[in-house]
C-alpha cells in the first residue's frame, strides 16, 4: 500500500496534469474560435455536481461506492481543478451581470469555505489529539455537567467538614460560572484561555487560607478546572471543524441550483456548442 | 493534560448518542435523557424511565444501567413504571441546525431561480452584463439581439439553425455583404484563389496554431458572429478586439512574428494604376524645374496631397489647387491650333449636281458645304428610321461623290439630305426638345441628357438657319406634305467661299501645349501689327465664347461647342455615355473626344478602366470610401510623426525607371501597371511594428470583414431593423484583393 505522502504526490501530479491539459485545450479551443465558454461551463457544472455528490455519498454509507476517504481525496483535488475551470469559464474576468455576480460570490464563498475547511481538517485534529483525551463532541455537554456536579459536591463536603465557606465563596464567585460557560469559539486556534488561568490562579491564592481539611478538596477542584480546560479545547476545536460546513454546504447547494439556471439561460440565449 | 479519562466506553454504561438526529433530548446534558428520545418534529416523548417487563406473575424494572439500573421501588402492580420522567424541551442538534440552514439556502436559491426565470425584472436578472454603448442605444429588448427558442437547441441541426437565426438578427443592422458569415465575407472560390496565390510556405507559428487549425469550424454552415464578438462585457468593451492567433486558426500559413514570418509585401500599397495619368517622375524631375513654371510649381508632396478627415488616405487636392496653375487655359483651348470647339452640327456635303441630274429635288442647299456628318449628327439621325435606312444603304459611299453611286444610293443620299434638312428645321423650330428626343434620353430631366445638350441656344440655331438655308422651313414643310418642289433650286445660298478662321500667331507658332507633350516647346512671341480698324472689329466667333459655349462658322456651315474649362459637363457627359457604348457612332464620338489632341484634352489625364460593369472614365482620383472594406488598412496621419527628412519619400521612394506611361495608352486594365514608386517592403513596417513598440496584431493593419457595406444605421430612440433594411438597400461588390 502506498504511503500517505506518495498518494498525495500522485494525486497532486494527476491534478496538475489535468489542469495543464484543460488550460491547453481551452487556449487551443479559443484560438480555433470554438465556444470554449460553453465547453468549460458544461465541465464546470459537471464538476460542481460531482463535488456536491460527496455530501450525498456520506448519507449513503451502506453503498459500496469506494471509501469515504477516497471520496474526500477526490473531492479535494477535484475542487482545486474546479477553481481552474471556473477561471477558464469566466475568462479570468469579473462578471458584471446580476446572476453572474451572484454565482461568482457563491462560488468564491464555497471555495473559500472549502479551503478553510481543508486547512482546519489538516491543522486541528493533531492538536486536539495532543491536547489530551479525544472526546465525542455530542457527549461534551454531559461531561461538563458531570464536572459541575463533581465540583459542587466537593465544595459542599469541604464546607461541611471544615465549617468554612472559603471554597463555597470561590465556587459561587468564580468557579461555578466558569464551569457553566461555553468556550470562546476560536479558543482552539488561539491555543490559550486566560479565563482558565485566572480561575486557576485564584484557587492557588486561596490555598494559603484553607483549612487543612479543605486542601484535599481544593486539589480536587484544581483537577476539575484542568479537566474543564481540556473539555473547552476539545469543544472549541471540534465545533470549528463542524462550523465551516455551515457555510460550505448551504452555499454549495445554492450554487448548484443557480448554476443550473445559468446553464439553462446560456443554452437558451446562446445556443452554441 | 486531563486529570483522568472523562469518557467511559463500557457498552452498558453509555447513553445512546444520536448525532444524526434532528433533535436531542433536553436532559441529555444532565446525563439523564429518556430512552425514547425526541420525536421527528422535536416533541418530547418522555413518560417514564423504563418499560417494566413481566416475568411470570411479577413486573420487573428494566431501567438501563447507564441510567442507574433497576430502581429500588420497582414497577407498579399494574406494570407501569414508578419513576415518571418529567417532560423536557428537546434541543435541535448541530446537524439539525445545519440541515435547516441548508434548506433555507436551497429555498432561497429556488426562489431566486423563479424570480430570474419568470419574475417581472427577469430581463435584468438574465442579462449577463451591460452591453456596449454602441448597442445600448439601439437594443431595447433581449429579443432585439437574441432569438428565443422554447427549448435550448440540442441537436446539430437545431444548433445550426439557432446560430443562423442569431446571425440574422445581427445582420439586420450590420450589413456585411452577400456572404456575411463566410470567412472574410468572401466566397469559397475566392478564398481558394487567395490561398493559392499566397502559396504554401512553411508555417512557423507555435504548435497551438496547428492544433487550433484542426479544430477550427471549417465546413460549418455559418460562423457565429459571437465567435469573435462577445457582448455583455460592459459599456466600454471592445467588441472588435480579436487576437492574432484567432485570426490564424484558419490560415494555411501560420506565424507568430510579423517582422520575421509575415509574407513579404509584393506591390504594397500600389495595387492598381493611378486614376489620373500623372507621371511623378517627369513632373518632379523635368517640368517643375522649368523656369517658366517655377513660381507655381509644387515644392512638396503636401502641395498636391492632403489627408482626409479620418487620417487614413492621402487625397489628391482638387484641380484648382493642383493642375490648374499650369493646365487650366490649355483645357479651355487657349493657344490651340485649329478649332477650339467641337463640330456638333454641320451641313454635310452632297453631290448636288449628280442628284439634280437624276431628277432628284433637293431644294435649297449650299453648294460649298464641306465635310461629312459629324458623329453627333449621325447619332441624332440614327433616331430617324428613314435616315437610318439611308445611312445603311449608303454604307461607305460618300454623299459628296455620287457619280459612281447606284440609283439606290443616290436615292438614299437624297433621303439623307432631306433628313438633315428636317433635323435642322426641327432644331430651328423646336429647339432643345428635338435633341432630347433624338439623343434617346430615357428621362426628360436626366442630368446627363441636359449635360449632353450643353444648353444649346435655340436662337443660335435660328440664326444659323436664316443664314445658311433661309427657305428651309417652307421647303421642309412642303416636303413633308408631299408637295412637289421645283426641280432646280430656287436660289443658291449666297455664301462666299469659306475663309480660314483667324488663328492667333502665337498659337500657330506653338504646335501644341503643355498637356500635349512632355517637352513643351518654347513659347513663341509674336508681335501683331497694330492696325487701326475703320470700324469696330468683331472678334472671332471662338474668341467670343472663350469661357465656353456655342458658336458657328457660316463658311463651313458648322455649329461648334467650345468647352469652358476643366470638368466641362458637355464633354464629361458625352464621354461617360459613349465609353461603354460599343455602337460605331458612339465609338466615333468617344474617339473624337478622347483623342490625344481632342478638344478639352480630357483623356490626356483621365484614364479609362474596364470594370465588370463596363468601361468607366476615372474623373476623380481615389476618394475616401468609408463603405469599402479591404483586407489591408493604413492610417497615414498616425505615421506623420515618424517620417524623416525625406518626408513622404521616407516610405514612397520614386522609381527611377520611366515605365509609368506604359500603364496607360490602349491598356484599360488598372491591374496592369507600372508604379511611379517602389513598393514598400515589410521591413519598413517592421522597423516599428514589433512587440513592445507599435505592436503587430493582425487587426492593426488588416480587416476581417471585407467588401462594401454601409455602417449600421439605427435610430437612437428605437430599434427598427426592418425599417432600416428597407430604407437603406445595401450595395454589394466583391472585395478587392
Amino acid at each position: 500500500m502506498k504511503s500517505f505522502r506518495s498518494r498525495r504526490w500522485t494525486s497532486f501530479f494527476l491534478t496538475l496534469a489535468a489542469a495543464v491539459a484543460l488550460a491547453a485545450a481551452w487556449l487551443t479551443g479559443r484560438t480555433a474560435l470554438r465556444p470554449v465558454a460553453m465547453y468549460s461551463g458544461a465541465l464546470l457544472l459537471a464538476l460542481i455536481v460531482g463535488l456536491t455528490l460527496f455530501n450525498a455519498r456520506k448519507k449513503l454509507p451502506f453503498l459500496p461506492l469506494l471509501k469515504a476517504s477516497t471520496w474526500m481525496q477526490v473531492h479535494v483535488y477535484a475542487g482545486w481543478l474546479t477553481v481552474l475551470v471556473y477561471g477558464l469559464h469566466v475568462g479570468f474576468h469579473w462578471p458584471s451581470g446580476r446572476l453572474g455576480l451572484m454565482l461568482t460570490g457563491l462560488f468564491y464563498l464555497a471555495t473559500a469555505s472549502g479551503m478553510v475547511g481543508l486547512w482546519l481538517s489538516r491543522w486541528l485534529p493533531p492538536r486536539l489529539a495532543r491536547s489530551g483525551e479525544s472526546l465525542i463532541y455530542e457527549r461534551i455537554p454531559l461531561l461538563r455537567h458531570r464536572l459541575q456536579v463533581e465540583a459542587k459536591e466537593a465544595v459542599h463536603l469541604a464546607a461541611t467538614e471544615a465549617n468554612s465557606t472559603t471554597l463555597t465563596d470561590f465556587y459561587l464567585r468564580m468557579l461555578g460560572p466558569y464551569l457553566a460557560s461555553e468556550p470562546w469559539w476560536l479558543l482552539a486556534m488561539a491555543g490559550d484561555d486566560s479565563r482558565h488561568h485566572r480561575v486557576r490562579a485564584e484557587l492557588t491564592e486561596l490555598r494559603r487560607y484553607l483549612d487543612p481539611r479543605e486542601v484535599a478538596y481544593a486539589d480536587q477542584l484544581a483537577e476539575v478546572i484542568e479537566a474543564k480546560r481540556g473539555l473547552d479545547y476539545q469543544l472549541a476545536g471540534q465545533r470549528l471543524l463542524k462550523l465551516w460546513l455551515f457555510v460550505h454546504i448551504p452555499v454549495s447547494y445554492a450554487l448548484l441550483i443557480l448554476s443550473l439556471v445559468h446553464a439553462w439561460l446560456a443554452m437558451r440565449y446562446t445556443g452554441r456548442w | 493534560m486531563l486529570r483522568r479519562l472523562l469518557q467511559s466506553f463500557i457498552h452498558n454504561r453509555n447513553l445512546y448518542d444520536r448525532p444524526q438526529d434532528e433533535w436531542t433530548c433536553g436532559r441529555a446534558a444532565e446525563g439523564c435523557p429518556c430512552i425514547y428520545g425526541p420525536g421527528k418534529k422535536g416533541e418530547c416523548r418522555a413518560t417514564c424511565q423504563c418499560q417494566p417487563a413481566r416475568k411470570g406473575d411479577r413486573w420487573v424494572c428494566t431501567r438501563q444501567i447507564s441510567l442507574g439500573g433497576a430502581c429500588a421501588t420497582g414497577p407498579m402492580p399494574d406494570g407501569k413504571c414508578s419513576c415518571p420522567v418529567p417532560p423536557c424541551r428537546p434541543k435541535r442538534s448541530l446537524r439539525g441546525h445545519r440541515r435547516r440552514l441548508t434548506w433555507l439556502a436551497v429555498l432561497a436559491a429556488l426562489g431566486g431561480a423563479i424570480l430570474i426565470l419568470g419574475g417581472r425584472n427577469r430581463a435584468e436578472w438574465n442579462s449577463p452584463g451591460p452591453i456596449t454603448s454602441q448597442h445600448a442605444t439601439s437594443a431595447q429588448r433581449c429579443a432585439d439581439c437574441h432569438t428565443e427558442p422554447n427549448l435550448p437547441p440540442l441537436t446539430p441541426e437545431g444548433i445550426a439553425q439557432h446560430a443562423h437565426a442569431q446571425n440574422q438578427l445581427c445582420l439586420k443592422c450590420h450589413d456585411l455583404g452577400p456572404q456575411p458569415a463566410a470567412p472574410h465575407g468572401a466566397s469559397a472560390t475566392r478564398l481558394a484563389q487567395l490561398t493559392t496565390a499566397r502559396g504554401s510556405a512553411d508555417s512557423t507559428g507555435p504548435a497551438i496554431l496547428a492544433v487550433a487549425r484542426t479544430l477550427a469550424p471549417r465546413g460549418a454552415p455559418e460562423l457565429a458572429c459571437a465567435a469573435c464578438h462577445s457582448e455583455h462585457h460592459g459599456r466600454d468593451f471592445d467588441l472588435k478586439k480579436v487576437g492574432s492567433r484567432e485570426c490564424q486558426a484558419c490560415h494555411q500559413q501560420q506565424f507568430d512574428h510579423f517582422a520575421k514570418d509575415h509574407p513579404q509585401f509584393t506591390s504594397y500599397p500600389y495595387e492598381r494604376r493611378t486614376r489620373l495619368q500623372f507621371d511623378h517622375r517627369t513632373h518632379w524631375q523635368k517640368h517643375f524645374s522649368d523656369p517658366r513654371v517655377a513660381a507655381v510649381a509644387p515644392t512638396s508632396c503636401t502641395n498636391c496631397h492632403e489627408p482626409v478627415e479620418d487620417g487614413r488616405q492621402m487625397r489628391v487636392k482638387n484641380f484648382a489647387q493642383t493642375c490648374a496653375a499650369c493646365h487650366a487655359d490649355q483645357i479651355a483651348g487657349a493657344g490651340r491650333a485649329g478649332d477650339t470647339g467641337i463640330s456638333f452640327f454641320q451641313l454635310p456635303a452632297f453631290d448636288l449636281a449628280t442628284l439634280h441630274q437624276v431628277g432628284i429635288v433637293t431644294g435649297d442647299y449650299p453648294e460649298f458645304a464641306e465635310g461629312g456628318l459629324t458623329p453627333f449628327m449621325r447619332w441624332m439621325l440614327e433616331g430617324d428610321p428613314a435616315a437610318s435606312a439611308a445611312l445603311a444603304t449608303l454604307d461607305q459611299t460618300d454623299p459628296a461623290h455620287l457619280a459612281q453611286a447606284t440609283p439606290a444610293q443616290k436615292a438614299a443620299a437624297a433621303q439623307l439630305l432631306w433628313s438633315v434638312k428636317g433635323l435642322f428645321a426641327d432644331l430651328a423650330t423646336q429647339g432643345q426638345e428635338v435633341l432630347v428626343r433624338r439623343l434617346g434620353a430615357t428621362a426628360k430631366n436626366d442630368p446627363a441628357t441636359a449635360a449632353r445638350i450643353g444648353q444649346l441656344p435655340a436662337d443660335n440655331i435660328i440664326l444659323a438657319q436664316q443664314s445658311w438655308l433661309p427657305g428651309l422651313l417652307g421647303e421642309v414643310a412642303a416636303h413633308r406634305r408631299g408637295e412637289a418642289l421645283p426641280a432646280k433650286p430656287a436660289a443658291v445660298v449666297p455664301v462666299a467661299a469659306p475663309a480660314p478662321a483667324p488663328v492667333p500667331a502665337a498659337a500657330a507658332a506653338a504646335s501644341d501645349d503643355l498637356l500635349l507633350t512632355d517637352d513643351p516647346a518654347p513659347a513663341a512671341s509674336a508681335t501683331k501689327e497694330a492696325v487701326k480698324p475703320a470700324t469696330l472689329e468683331v472678334a472671332d466667333a471662338e474668341d467670343r465664347v472663350s469661357r465656353g459655349g456655342w458658336y458657328r462658322r457660316d463658311e463651313t456651315y458648322t455649329l461648334y461647342y467650345r468647352p469652358g474649362g476643366h470638368a466641362d459637363a458637355f464633354l464629361t457627359a458625352w464621354l461617360d455615355t459613349t465609353v461603354r457604348d460599343a455602337t460605331p457612332t458612339a465609338t466615333a464620338i468617344f474617339a473624337q473626344l478622347s483623342a490625344r489632341d481632342a478638344t478639352g484634352l480630357c483623356l490626356k489625364c483621365h484614364t479609362v478602366d474596364d470594370t465588370p460593369h463596363g468601361a468607366r472614365v476615372n474623373w476623380r482620383t481615389r476618394q475616401p470610401q468609408p463603405e469599402q472594406h479591404e483586407f489591408t488598412k493604413f492610417k497615414h496621419a498616425a505615421h506623420f510623426s515618424l517620417v524623416g527628412d525625406q518626408g513622404c519619400m521616407t516610405c514612397h521612394i520614386m522609381d527611377g525607371e520611366p515605365n509609368y506611361p506604359k500603364s496607360f495608352g490602349a491598356n484599360r486594365d488598372p491591374a496592369v501597371f507600372h508604379s511611379n514608386f517602389v513598393p514598400i517592403t515589410r521591413d519598413s513596417c517592421a522597423a516599428c511594428h514589433r512587440p513592445g513598440e507599435a505592436g503587430m496584431d493582425c487587426l492593426l493593419c488588416h480587416n476581417y470583414h471585407t467588401g462594401e457595406w454601409r455602417a449600421p444605421n439605427v435610430r437612437a430612440s428605437g430599434f427598427h431593423p426592418e425599417s432600416v433594411r428597407k430604407a437603406e438597400p445595401a450595395v454589394h461588390t466583391p472585395p478587392k484583393s
